[in-house]
């Protein structure tokens, strides 16, 4: 790994990413543009402090860092690819697991971006920095939550990184080299998400989130919604690209997000038990989920659509001749992935903060800044994805791979 | 050319390339303050902490542009040396004697230079066998607000958002619940049928908030009061979620403060003004009850609700009230300890 | 890295967690269970006869006095603000040189609504003897009693009160918390002939809870203008 080496593989990889189908030149550029448009809802966020989003102090987190808990599942879920592919010797995962890691990594950018557009003092960030700054830990989850988000990223970006710059030369890779980390990084991805969950759980102020299922829960819709996502890239990288993706892929994955939804259900239904059977005080947050409190009922028609979608979602893919047709594999694991998004996200978030700790009850609407902020790092992960995704196509195809002299990358045909 | 003087350039050039070209003595009409500032700072000797700070805090320096357009720097190159180090200074709780002397001396100025009046900024420390508390009686309390307008007026609260640290609810008998309380009436009190329960920040024993807080900005001094340095919260607002009391309150633009009505005897610690993004909360009004004075709220009620104290002196008022009053905390399931009493008469 | 002189308990946290984890290892038999620090406890571990911070400056411009409780030895460790130096219209002395008959209307003191308890129990001659004691109170068993004391008139009946106020449950401390103990007297909050708190207008308003909804203009009433 001479640094002219490195050089020349960098140089490649820039140049297969940037190179492509009008197609792809259209849903790149597109994606540049939305990031635009949330850079500059950014800029007028920064300038006016966060007044300009709709949180306040009675909720005083919403989109952004619903959609961050959102995304920390994400990213674990590509351990359900790495486990059975590296550590079980699964052959099948071959193909997809360097995808899956590609939504990892884009995951976790994002999780960060989601993180650092919720601050009210981004440039102060540094004093995180141990020795320069403070840092809490143990004592503070949060703490916790930066250590173990960027390990994994870290960990998601080398081993990837050693077996395409491995493949791209032609070598195999060493496993001595890159197993250790990729055990690591199984628990690393429980991890993450049991951290995330923690963030929340650890607060008996809030007693929505103090509940013990919390983690287990975050895990079984990170492991249904995660796949799934992962299968819908599968599916359009399996249709617009000549990279072929293999059908048992699909019917493992299928198999994953089925058994995970279904777990996912039965936590969703022990939790509305405890919480319904004998409505206390405790129950107020998820009275105002899933029916309203004092007139306030923001959240109301979008639990009830998360959970029709769920409940349609999993049992489609329960039935074994529904779940093998390609269409409607791919229409519930969108279906499956939404509801969870809202579920998790906003569904989770903000009725920690309704009814307030001294009973106010406050309706959230995100503001214009926030959704465009927010639609500006989702197209920030799908532009790191696309990048991601079309380097590894290239050389796991063979059409990326190092030469003497002169370098000249094929033209794709994505 | 030297180690120094690389580091020095390539800081620079992070920084802002713009200023390299003001630097050129060729642009008169050009604003340098922020490249002077920089130069002032990087001409100094650099001791290794403060190098180390500068490169890695290019990174963020890069945001603390966007904070130097978003607030110009004034035209002289004093302040913005001054805005510079205020940037890079450490966490209250680890500087030495000097260094609060330093950067208050630098918040002087510079407030002088924003406010038109030089306040004047306390570092009294907590003093030993102070262990402060608060009592509340919710028979005596008639809802009239005079405690909330004292405590704006002197903790210099946010004018613009309408802040408050302390809420009045107001009950109706035979309720205990702060669900069915009215914490915005705005009616002649006190009304037939009710009462009235204060809070603000309870001053835990056990404080959630400063478990939580992944930069250590806030924290529970000696005498019990537990605070926040405005100038290392970095704004994630997980205190905001992790209180169960509502005690904290959050910038979410930047506070507003008539120049006029600034109260100028401040605290580091208490109502020196703050800025936007950052978290704020009631201190006991540190600046007046470390200096032997009452709060402003206890000294602002007209009806004597209000008993604060020191709770490790057994001859104290808040002691009387504890040991011959019947007494209760909010949440007291929670395990917080609040050092906020309720009693009746 | 700890932060000097601080009485919490850092570090603990590692300890702890590794403790949990140690218990789940090795089954439920740890040394103790978690348990969060009571106020109570630290109270019983450091309090003590203190030296609070200086205050000399801030009670030495008051006008205040010693308090007294007839029947006791031992003088009060406390003062309480003067009155005699605040009143208008007292002494009686001032106007009037012979003794005045209270049963007839008080012309001159036509401002004075007597709100206290019902006109079977309380009269101006309850508290007052313009005949014999025309600069002082008097206590209902007709002895005299300085303005400046009054809070052991009202003690007479409220008892409790007078007991809380003595305690510091009841009433008001002034200008500090620390040093000498100077008090309202009772008269300091209540207007002893209406001594119920009025109804009047909060003297701001509070925020509302519902951001979302337009914020009224409040226009505040003139005082005094008719609430009813």
């Amino acid at each position: 790994m001479s640094p002219t080496h490195l050089f020349q593989f960098f140089g490649d990889a820039f140049l297969s990413a940037t190179r492509g189908r009008l197609a792809y030149h259209v849903w790149m550029g597109g994606l540049t543009f939305l990031m635009l448009l949330g850079a500059y809802a950014y800029s007028v966020q920064l300038q006016e402090g966060l007044i300009v989003t709709g949180m306040n102090d009675h909720i005083s987190w919403g989109m952004y860092i619903s959609n961050f808990t959102f995304l920390v599942g994400l990213a674990a879920a590509a351990v359900m690819l790495v486990l059975p592919t590296y550590i079980l010797d699964d052959v099948d995962f071959g193909g997809a697991v360097l995808i899956g890691e590609g939504v990892a990594v884009a995951a976790l950018v994002m999780c960060l971006a989601f993180v650092t557009v919720d601050l009210g003092g981004p440039h102060r960030v540094w004093h995180m920095i141990p020795k320069l700054g403070y840092f809490n830990w143990p004592r503070s989850m949060l703490t916790w939550d930066v250590l173990v988000l960027n390990g994994y990223l870290a960990l998601n970006v080398m081993v990837p990184f050693y077996l395409l710059y491995s493949r791209y030369h032609g070598v195999k890779p060493d496993k001595r080299k890159y197993v250790p980390f990729v055990v690591l990084s199984v628990f690393w991805a429980v991890g993450i998400h049991l951290v995330t969950a923690f963030l929340y759980a650890g607060l008996p102020a809030r007693p929505f989130w103090h509940n013990a299922l919390l983690g287990p829960r975050f895990l079984a819709s990170a492991f249904a919604a995660g796949p799934a996502f992962i299968l819908m890239l599968l599916g359009v990288i399996d249709r617009f690209t000549d990279y072929g993706i293999r059908v048992v892929i699909f019917d493992k994955l299928a198999l994953i997000i089925t058994v995970a939804a279904q777990i996912n259900l039965v936590m969703l239904g022990s939790e509305l038990f405890v919480e319904f059977y004998q409505p206390t005080e405790h129950a107020e947050s998820a009275v105002y989920l899933f029916f309203g409190l004092n007139g306030h009922d923001a959240l109301v028609p979008w639990i009830r659509s998360a959970v029709a979608l769920n409940l349609g979602a999993t049992l489609c893919l329960s039935i074994h001749p529904l779940r093998r047709r390609r269409g409607i594999l791919l229409a519930a694991s969108t279906l499956l992935f939404l509801a969870v998004w809202i579920e998790k996200g906003m569904g989770l978030v903000v009725p920690g903060f309704v009814p307030g700790p001294l009973g106010d009850v406050v309706d959230y609407h995100p503001s214009w800044v926030e959704i465009w902020v927010t639609v500006g790092i989702w197209a920030m992960g799908f532009f790191i994805l696309s990048g991601l995704v079309k380097v590894a196509i290239a050389i796991e195809t063979g059409r990326m791979k190092a030469k003497g002299g002169d370098q000249e990358v094929p033209t794709e045909s994505l | 050319m030297t180690k120094s003087s690389s580091i020095k350039t390539w800081v620079r050039r992070l920084l802002n390339p713009e200023a390299l070209r003001y630097l050129a003595a060729d642009d008169p009409e050009g604003d340098r303050s922020f490249a002077e500032g920089a130069a002032q700072v990087m001409d100094k000797q650099l001791d290794r902490r403060q190098a180390l700070k500068a490169i890695a805090g290019a990174g963020a320096a890069g945001a603390a542009l966007v904070q130097a357009a978003c607030a110009p720097l004034g035209g002289r190159s004093e302040e913005a040396q001054h805005r510079w180090e205020e940037f890079f200074k450490k966490n209250y709780r680890l500087m030495t004697e000097t260094e609060r002397a330093e950067t208050v001396t630098r918040l002087t100025k510079l407030a002088a230079d924003d406010r038109g009046g030089a306040p004047h900024i306390q570092t009294t420390p907590a003093q030993p066998g102070v262990l402060f508390g608060y009592a509340f009686n919710i028979s005596k309390c008639k809802g009239y607000q005079d405690c909330v307008k004292a405590c704006i007026h002197e903790n210099n609260l946010d004018r613009g958002e309408n802040m408050q640290y302390i809420r009045i609810f107001e009950i109706e008998n035979g309720q205990q619940s702060l669900a069915s309380a009215n914490g915005s009436y705005y009616h002649e009190v006190p009304a037939d049928g009710h009462y009235y329960l204060g809070t603000q920040c309870f001053h835990c024993e056990n404080p959630p908030c400063v478990d939580v807080c992944p930069v250590g900005a806030t924290w529970k001094e000696e005498d019990g009061i537990v605070v926040v340095d405005y100038d290392w919260c970095i704004g994630c607002r997980y205190c905001q979620a992790a209180c169960p009391y509502f005690g904290r309150r959050f910038n979410w633009s930047a506070p507003q403060v008539p120049p006029e009505s600034v109260n100028r005897e401040q605290h580091y610690l208490g109502n020196r003004p703050r800025k936007k993004g950052v978290m704020e909360k009631c201190t006991f009004c540190i600046q007046r009850t470390r200096q032997g004075k009452l709060p402003a709220c206890v000294e602002a009620c007209p009806t004597g609700a209000r008993v604060f104290g020191n709770l490790l002196d057994p001859n104290s008022e808040i002691r009387y009230v504890l040991a011959n009053k019947k007494v209760f905390r909010l949440k007291e399931e929670l395990g917080t300890e609040p050092k906020f009493w309720y009693f009746t008469d | 890295m700890a932060f000097p002189g601080n009485r919490d308990r850092h570090g603990r946290h590692l300890t702890r967690m590794c403790l949990l984890s140690l218990l789940m290892l090795v089954g439920c038999s740890g040394p103790k269970p978690p348990h969060p620090a009571r106020v109570a406890d630290t109270i019983a571990a450091h309090e003590g006869p203190v030296q609070g911070p200086d205050t000399a400056h801030l009670t030495a411009e008051l006008n205040r006095v010693r308090a007294e409780f007839p029947g006791r030895l031992q003088a009060a460790d406390f003062f309480v603000e003067t009155r005699v130096n605040q009143l208008k219209q007292a002494p009686c002395a001032q106007c009037h040189a012979a003794p005045v008959d209270l049963d007839k209307a008080p012309k001159a003191h036509w401002d004075i609504q007597l709100e206290h308890a019902g006109n079977h129990m309380m009269q101006c001659s309850t508290c007052h003897d313009p005949g014999d004691h025309k600069s002082s109170l008097i206590f209902l068993s007709g002895a005299a009693l300085s303005m400046d004391h009054v809070y052991q008139q009202c003690g007479q009946c409220h008892f409790e009160q007078l007991r809380d106020w003595e305690g510091g449950a009841h009433g008001q401390r002034v200008a500090a918390w620390s040093g000498e103990r100077v008090v309202r007297n009772c008269t300091g909050c209540h207007d002893p002939h209406q001594p119920a708190f009025p109804k009047r207008w909060p003297v701001h308003a509070a925020r509302p809870a519902d951001e979302t909804l337009p914020i009224q203009e409040i226009s505040h009433p003139e005082e005094g203008s008719a609430h009813d």
